[in-house]
């Protein structure tokens, strides 16, 4: 999702995370680099190294059709799924605990 | 389809690891660089905002090593190490690695030395059910070259057999096929061909009236002899050769691998042995008074099963006495154990 605005490096990718997530996905930052060789040998993002703002050699990843492909079918999946925890979630009339 | 990309991709990565290996190198210590600056500007003391840069990233070794294992080439990268590390070991012991590798070769060896006898007795054996068949022997002081034919009628009609036949080598002098030449003949009554159990690749086997007196006189030619001196000529039934002057008609060809109950190389033709046990002197077989015994076990009377006991394919079998003379025993000996010993008592 990250990637689907423009291509950028690891770093960068975690940044942007951990930004638009609000701080809340504390993930490691290292958990990244393994997804992106995944994903990349799965034809979802393509690498080239480049030069960065500061000058610096720098791997970046950006998105192939076929991963904009996959973020479509993800972000279906993932709304399924949160629509179903919204769903618990508003039917609160579950009794919180019941007497010891 | 993203499988095959995959497989390509992994390829890939496995021959291109060392590139692979330094530029993933490259961006971690990027990410490092890059987070321990983003850090800094914080207002922390690089030395700080570096040990906090990698402990987010979980580790610059391990994130290395899990990016890595990504890849999905860790099963071939293992193997490759594990077997560097085991040629280093057998240079090291080379005592030790030509014990083990003569330990193979023996295995090997005598695996494959077991497997071509089973091969060619059992697996290949060009007769129905070979372990139903046994040569016929007698227990006699003095072992003789035969039986006696005073004795096949009591053999004949024992209980334990489905077919019993005779065989006694024979000769004559071959014209109108091949060469003239001195050709080795099998003389055979119709029983050994129901003994034994093969099909013919062509015609008929001998039958029972063959072996009558008087009948016409009729040969079965082995595959070799088919091939080489017939042409391998498919119309070839009911050709007629001469044997000792005598014109025989060829009702019958074997298979390749049929080579008469010795499995020797040496039989070319099978004659009826009958008409000569009967006094009357056919094509190439003479009268003879010994025999050579061949039968069929009955289903259920497996030599193989009386193995477990005795531990050769051999039974012996109790004839029974006739007019007060005294009865034989018989030794059973499977077609594929001839030359062992060692009877065993056989119920019958």
């Amino acid at each position: 999702k990250t990637l689907a605005l423009e291509p950028m490096h690891g770093w960068g990718i975690a940044q942007r995370i951990q930004m638009l997530s609000g701080d809340v996905f504390l993930v490691t930052q290292g958990s990244l680099y393994p997804a992106l060789v995944r994903m990349r040998r799965r034809g979802w993002v393509t690498t080239a190294w480049r030069t960065t703002e500061f000058n610096r050699h720098a791997r970046y990843y950006s998105l192939t059709p076929a991963g904009r492909r996959q973020l479509t079918i993800e972000r279906a999946e993932w709304e399924r799924a949160s629509k179903a925890v919204d769903g618990l979630l508003a039917a609160d009339s579950i009794p919180e605990g019941s007497p010891a | 389809m993203t499988w095959w990309r995959d497989l390509i991709e992994r390829v890939r990565l496995l021959i291109f690891r060392r590139r692979e290996d330094r530029e993933l190198r490259e961006e971690l210590q990027f990410h490092i660089d890059m987070e321990t600056a983003h850090r800094s500007r914080a207002g922390l003391d690089p030395v700080e905002a570096r040990r906090r840069s990698l402990l987010a990233l979980g580790g610059l070794e391990q994130t290395y090593a899990h990016a890595r294992d990504a890849r999905g080439t860790g099963l071939i990268e293992d193997f490759g190490r594990d077997m560097h590390f085991t040629l280093r070991m057998m240079r090291r012991s080379p005592g030790f690695t030509a014990a083990a590798v003569f330990m193979l070769a023996l295995g090997t060896g005598a695996n494959a030395a077991i497997f071509s006898v089973l091969d060619a007795v059992i697996l290949h054996s060009p007769f129905r059910e070979p372990d139903r068949i046994v040569m016929v022997h007698e227990l006699v002081p003095r072992q003789t070259a035969g039986i006696p034919l005073s004795h096949l009628e009591r053999i004949r009609v024992l209980p334990i057999f489905t077919a019993v036949g005779s065989l006694w080598s024979g000769s004559a002098i071959l014209t109108g096929a091949g060469d003239v030449r001195h050709e080795t003949l099998e003389c055979v009554t119709a029983g050994v061909f129901e003994a034994l159990g093969t099909p013919t690749l062509l015609g008929r086997v001998l039958t029972e009236v063959d072996d009558r007196p008087g009948s016409d006189p009729v040969v079965v030619v082995s595959h070799r002899f088919w091939r080489d001196d017939l042409g391998g000529d498919p119309a070839v039934i009911g050709r007629r050769i001469g044997l000792d002057g005598t014109s025989a008609t060829i009702v019958g060809v074997m298979p390749p691998r049929f080579l008469g109950p010795f499995s020797r190389n040496a039989a070319e033709m099978w004659a009826p042995l009958g008409p000569a046990l009967h006094g009357s002197s056919p094509v190439g077989c003479r009268s003879t008074m010994m025999v050579n015994v061949f039968a069929r076990l009955k289903p259920g009377l497996l030599l193989g099963s009386a193995n477990a006991l005795a531990g050769g394919s051999q039974a012996v079998a109790d004839l029974p006495s006739d007019r007060g003379t005294k009865g034989a025993r018989l030794l059973l000996v499977g077609l594929d154990d001839r030359n062992s010993s060692a009877p065993l008592y056989f119920p019958v």
